[in-house]
């Protein structure tokens, strides 16, 4: 079996995602809060996808790319949700 | 036999699609963001062409309140705050000028403050404050986002506020229906035994936790300082249209809706975004773990972002989605 090489890289990444769930959930009455929130999530998960991967010495500019679509998309969707509300 | 090669073209990795499914490459993404950009920019510009939305027509009973109000105070051993009747007008009077000049805010575009209204309704206060909701689907959910926010706590539990006023308007609020709240809370310039020179009021603002707003206005002499008018058994609260004559009193609860003119459609902007973006991530989520298995399954060499954090990144961004409430406080 394939040893899961990293895995407390992944430390981080639910540490920041966790922060932003329960941060949208305390500022549901605040819409501007919970806006921040997600673009300072958004922001940390693409700044950990370059750090990991810069240390596991695959950094390549489609991996960037790729971190900055996703989040840009996750942007977008709750941005769009918050605002609509 | 085409259309099911475009489909797994889209969804499945495959030798045409590079082994990634074509939706989640960078591309994709970044064309999928731009298309819910795109879908907002139109429910945002469908009132400017005369199609009305449908937003939030709930049914708010502004008794009701008042009433949560007062068991959240008499939960801190505060007293009940008591209908009065000039507050209620004041609440009606701010709750259709803000429909009449689609405004969403505690001060009007033109600069008319909120005390505007509790004097030009005849209430002479030494302390003024007010509290405004929105698109909630009922009275429990906007008290409690008044009570998750510091500053709109302070106002309802604070013991300088001896009444109160509360109004429920429908209307049109740049396009689209909306079911507005005000809570004007006050206590009189003769309830404080002499005619104090200073008057404060208290407002609630948006974007931090403590926005508190002082004004500070000097209550011209010549104006005869009523006493309430409100009793027990005579409701003074009102629910109201954006009707220019629009005084609803004395139980009269019915909600009217205005009807303007053009299309009207019946869909809630809110539960459309909500529903468009849940299916658009549930579907990237289903496809991205296929390719995650597929990957593993096949061995397929790929410089690319981690599978898993895209999807932890995802699932964060549904359970977001899921728990987000429609209604806005200010």
């Amino acid at each position: 079996m394939k040893k899961f090489k990293h895995w407390h890289h992944f430390i981080p990444l639910f540490g920041i995602l966790s922060a932003g769930f329960i941060g949208f959930f305390i500022f549901s009455f605040n819409q501007v809060f919970q806006a921040l929130i997600m673009i300072v999530m958004a922001t940390s998960y693409v700044v950990w996808g370059l750090l990991h991967h810069y240390r596991h010495e695959d950094l390549h500019i489609n991996v960037i790319v790729e971190y900055i679509a996703v989040s840009f998309l996750g942007l977008v969707v709750i941005l769009s949700v918050i605002f609509r509300a | 036999m085409k259309t099911i090669e475009h489909f797994l073209h889209l969804f499945t990795p495959r030798h045409s699609n590079d082994h990634k499914a074509k939706i989640i490459h960078n591309s994709s993404i970044f064309t999928i963001g731009l298309v819910l950009i795109a879908f907002q920019l139109v429910l945002q510009g469908l009132p400017k062409i005369g199609i009305k939305i449908l937003g939030y027509a709930s049914s708010i009973p502004p008794d009701k309140i008042v009433t949560l109000i007062n068991q959240k105070r008499q939960d801190q051993g505060l007293p009940a705050l008591t209908s009065n009747s000039q507050l209620t007008q004041a609440a009606i009077a701010k709750g259709n000028h803000m429909l009449a000049n689609g405004y969403w805010a505690h001060t009007a575009p033109d600069g008319t403050e909120p005390w505007y209204f509790f004097t030009s309704n005849g209430y002479q206060y030494k302390y003024a404050g007010e509290n405004l909701a929105r698109d909630f689907m009922d009275p429990e959910s906007a008290v409690e986002a008044w009570m998750a926010s510091s500053s709109h706590r302070e106002n309802i539990l604070s013991t300088r506020y001896k009444e109160t006023g509360v109004a429920v308007v429908e209307g049109s609020l740049s396009g689209t229906d909306s079911t507005i709240i005000v809570q004007l809370f006050g206590a009189k310039l003769s309830d404080s035994g002499t005619q104090a020179t200073i008057a404060k009021a208290a407002v609630e603002a948006t974007a931090t936790p403590t926005p508190k707003v002082e004004a500070t206005i000097t209550p011209a002499p010549t104006k005869p300082v009523k006493e309430p008018i409100s009793t027990p058994t005579a409701a003074v609260i009102a629910n109201v249209s954006p009707e220019p004559s629009p005084v609803e009193e004395a139980g009269a609860s019915a909600q009217v809706t205005r009807e303007s003119g053009g299309l009207r459609y019946l869909f809630s902007p809110f539960d459309t975004t909500r529903g468009v973006s849940f299916s658009v991530i549930v579907l990237l989520f289903i496809v991205m773990v296929i390719d995650m298995i597929y990957v593993n399954t096949k061995k397929i060499p790929r410089l690319g972002g981690r599978t898993l954090a895209h999807l932890a990144f995802l699932g964060t961004i549904l359970l977001m989605i899921i728990i987000a409430k429609v209604g806005n406080i200010l």
